[in-house]
């Protein structure tokens, strides 16, 4: 009877994890909130004021215009596959909905030592790339599937996008994988973070995170299609490109897959490079050193404290990458296709080969291992 | 993957894309036909005639004042162009010569134009390359000019400045003050934008030897304006045949027609941003050598019978107004040659062979203005003839198709 009683017990927390904390719930108001961020931030640099009216400074307008677009007119132009067509926002909803649990950001797994994200186990590295490379791949089919000559177009510079800045992302996410021997998400951001019981690498190898996470930056601003990427939807030119056609319910769910790609890819940066959603434990002292991991990791403070570290360590992401869309114009395709593979791709093996150097050589020689 | 039994969505190794006649590189209708294959554009079709309102017709009920406020309405942003040139064409038929200070203040309110039409292409050129925070930044500057134009005429967009035999409003001291401290901001943000333009690779990289126009095709298909002048064609009104206060412009020998050898985008973009710098330098020097006197000499509404052609350098390009007065106080027929029309004639030739990427890009480089252009031409979508048609027939024929619709 007990162990019934816990089985339900568990299963009831689990779901609330899924559904609520920190899952889906949690991950829409993230992105929601997110994308004001961005539209704010983005809008202040330049010189203008955002969305101002709905609620404190308009920081209602995203659910404002989701809701917005729920209740127009679904149109599904006659020439498209139909049932393709319409597929592809669940597709694309459901597909960034399951790459964000994979983000440790409250412990899920009390079992395991370290804070562990919904979905966790071994190798689960691959799993989420190989996922983020879906996204673009139904990006792909979304535009193929409106058979419409601006998406079509749309949907070749995503494919082009995809082949160029693909392989720098998994390069750069190789780094932190190799420092710590692991595939595993949370294992990685525990390690490099040092905490939980965990054996913390030596401050000499966070040097060699720099750069990866750079081309990360890089790479992820390409993955999002944001400004100087933004050629598969640029408004100019091909009017939205592979979303042309999509309106109303679909176009809303369209948008949301967007903001929550936003927060995987901020929270990602975070979990990979900048130590996940720990912040107090760095600080050397007592408090924080003794006991204080155990206590966040057992009540409902933790949660609180973990989701608020992650929520800030994030927001830093969004701003940078805010900051990048406002500082550039709109690349050409086959500018960027040039820059991806003369530039970054290169950038990433060399940076590839000087870690693996490091780690051989260099480390060992000078005794930090 | 589909589920019909043959398969529907087929690419063909070309694809005809329609840049209009609603796109949003476009703030007016038009209907640009691109075949491209990949990203590349293999044929460019220019497709006009969305916009027309007839305002030529309307203006031969009207009398010559009354044709000038609808002058102005031809255009928005070169409104002070259109109604000046008229003024200037009524008052060569009219064989009056109009005061001093009123050619300076024409002049003044003219350049003054000029600038704001610059620093408005400016920014659309940077929108179209999705340099949204440029574009943002400059036309808030933008709003420094209009300002200025608001303090001088009243008006932000049709200024009314112009009235047959002068202009409508005077300098005073004080105006003439905010005047000058007003340009001294606008040349230090010019300066800037410049810079911007220049040295900020991303833009540079999607202007920089995109639609290039030749100079011999520039010169053959009649390229005017920053078009033209961007191909190095010395095209330009203000110097090869001034009127008004040009003259004094030009005999002060401290200004120079822009030219650039580049003869692609960023040619145009570099004689618009350097001509703009240039603008606020005229204004200051037509400013400090004010002449005084009257602001208008009366004309009679009734003009001789008289054919002239008046000219003058709009923001786009040379804009030609030719009319023919009978005695009466209406014109007998006014014909207005806008500088896009003449520009469109080389726009298939500058998009073929660029990127799709580019198209918006290279369309906007001539600052298109659509409304200034249409004339009205019936093509028949079946065996592509072309037919003009006259305002009654076309009365005519509308009113029978709503009859039938009824």
């Amino acid at each position: 009877m007990q162990g019934i009683l816990d089985g339900i017990v568990h299963i009831l927390i689990q779901s609330f994890g899924i559904l609520v904390f920190p899952g889906i719930f949690f991950i829409s108001f993230l992105a929601l909130l997110w994308e004001w961020i961005d539209r704010k931030f983005y809008a202040r640099l330049q010189n203008r004021m955002g969305p101002m009216h709905t609620g404190w400074h308009g920081i209602l307008q995203p659910l404002m215009d989701f809701l917005k677009l729920l209740g127009k007119e679904d149109l599904t132009p006659e020439k498209a596959d139909k049932r393709s067509f319409a597929a592809v926002p669940f597709v694309m909803l459901s597909l960034s909905i399951i790459l964000t649990m994979f983000l440790p950001i409250v412990d899920m797994n009390p079992l395991v030592p370290g804070i562990q994200g919904i979905l966790s186990f071994e190798g689960d590295v691959i799993i989420v790339l190989f996922i983020s490379t879906l996204m673009a791949i139904t990006i792909v089919l979304a535009g193929y599937f409106s058979s419409n000559p601006f998406g079509q177009t749309g949907a070749a510079r995503t494919g082009m996008l995809l082949i160029s800045f693909e392989i720098p992302l998994i390069i750069s996410m190789i780094t932190p994988a190799m420092l710590t021997g692991s595939l595993r998400v949370s294992t990685i951001m525990n390690r490099l973070a040092g905490q939980a019981g965990i054996a913390s690498l030596p401050l000499a190898y966070l040097w060699l995170l720099i750069l990866p996470f750079i081309i990360f930056i890089v790479a992820i601003q390409a993955e999002l299609e944001r400004i100087p990427f933004d050629v598969s939807h640029a408004e100019t030119e091909i009017v939205h490109g592979w979303q042309v056609e999509y309106s109303g319910k679909k176009l809303a769910m369209i948008h949301l897959a967007e903001d929550i790609m936003l927060v995987y890819a901020a929270g990602l940066a975070v979990t990979m490079f900048l130590g996940g959603p720990y912040l107090l434990e760095f600080i050397p002292l007592e408090v924080f050193s003794v006991g204080f991991a155990s206590l966040m990791a057992t009540t409902w403070v933790g949660w609180i404290y973990y989701a608020l570290v992650f929520i800030l360590k994030s927001v830093i992401v969004v701003l940078i990458l805010s900051n990048m869309r406002t500082l550039f114009a709109r690349w050409r395709i086959d500018q960027i296709v040039r820059a991806g593979w003369k530039f970054i791709v290169p950038l990433a093996l060399v940076n590839l080969m000087v870690v693996q150097f490091a780690l051989v050589y260099i480390f060992p020689l000078l005794g930090v291992v | 993957m589909t589920e019909s039994d043959e398969p529907r969505i087929v690419i063909p190794p070309r694809v005809t894309i329609p840049i209009g006649p609603q796109h949003p590189a476009l703030k007016e209708p038009g209907m640009f036909k691109l075949t491209v294959e990949g990203e590349r554009i293999i044929d460019a079709e220019v497709n006009i005639g969305y916009n027309h309102r007839s305002i030529e017709k309307i203006a031969e009920g009207r009398t010559f004042l009354q044709v000038l406020y609808l002058a102005e309405r031809i255009c928005g942003i070169c409104s002070a162009t259109h109604n000046g040139t008229l003024a200037q064409a009524v008052e060569a038929a009219a064989e009056v010569e109009i005061p001093e200070r009123a050619k300076f203040i024409r002049t003044l309110t003219w350049e003054l134009e000029r600038i704001h039409s610059h620093i408005l292409w400016l920014g659309v050129a940077f929108h179209e390359v999705g340099f949204d925070t440029a574009f943002m930044y400059s036309w808030r500057d933008r709003e420094v000019v209009m300002d200025l134009l608001e303090t001088l005429s009243g008006n932000r967009v049709n200024y009314a400045m112009n009235t047959i035999g002068g202009v409508r409003r005077d300098v005073t001291d004080s105006l003439k003050e905010t005047l000058l401290k007003g340009l001294d901001k606008l040349e230090e943000r010019m300066k800037y934008y410049r810079d911007v333009a220049i040295y900020e690779k991303t833009f540079w990289n999607r202007v920089d030897g995109v639609g290039v126009l030749p100079n011999k095709i520039a010169k053959s298909h009649g390229a005017v304006g920053p078009t033209g002048r961007g191909s190095n064609v010395p095209t330009d009104v203000r110097f090869n045949d001034p009127t008004q206060a040009y003259v004094h412009l030009r005999d002060s020998g401290e200004f120079e027609m822009v030219l650039s050898d580049r003869e692609d985008v960023a040619g145009r973009a570099i004689v618009r941003v350097v001509e703009t710098i240039e603008a606020v330098r005229m204004c200051r020097w037509l400013l400090h050598n004010l002449p005084d006197g009257p602001i208008r000499e009366r004309v009679r509404p009734r003009i001789q019978p008289n054919e002239v052609l008046a000219r003058y350098e709009a923001p786009r390009g040379e804009v030609i107004h030719y009319l023919v007065t009978n005695g009466s106080d209406k014109p007998e027929r006014w014909k207005v040659r806008a500088p896009t029309h003449a520009n469109w004639v080389s726009m298939a030739y500058t998009l073929r062979g660029g990127y799709l990427a580019d198209a918006p890009i290279i369309l906007a480089a001539i600052d298109p203005c659509f409304s200034c252009t249409d004339r009205v031409v019936l093509v028949d979508a079946e065996d592509e003839t072309i037919q003009l048609k006259p305002l009654d027939v076309l009365r005519a024929e509308s009113n029978k198709w709503y009859e039938s619709r009824t």
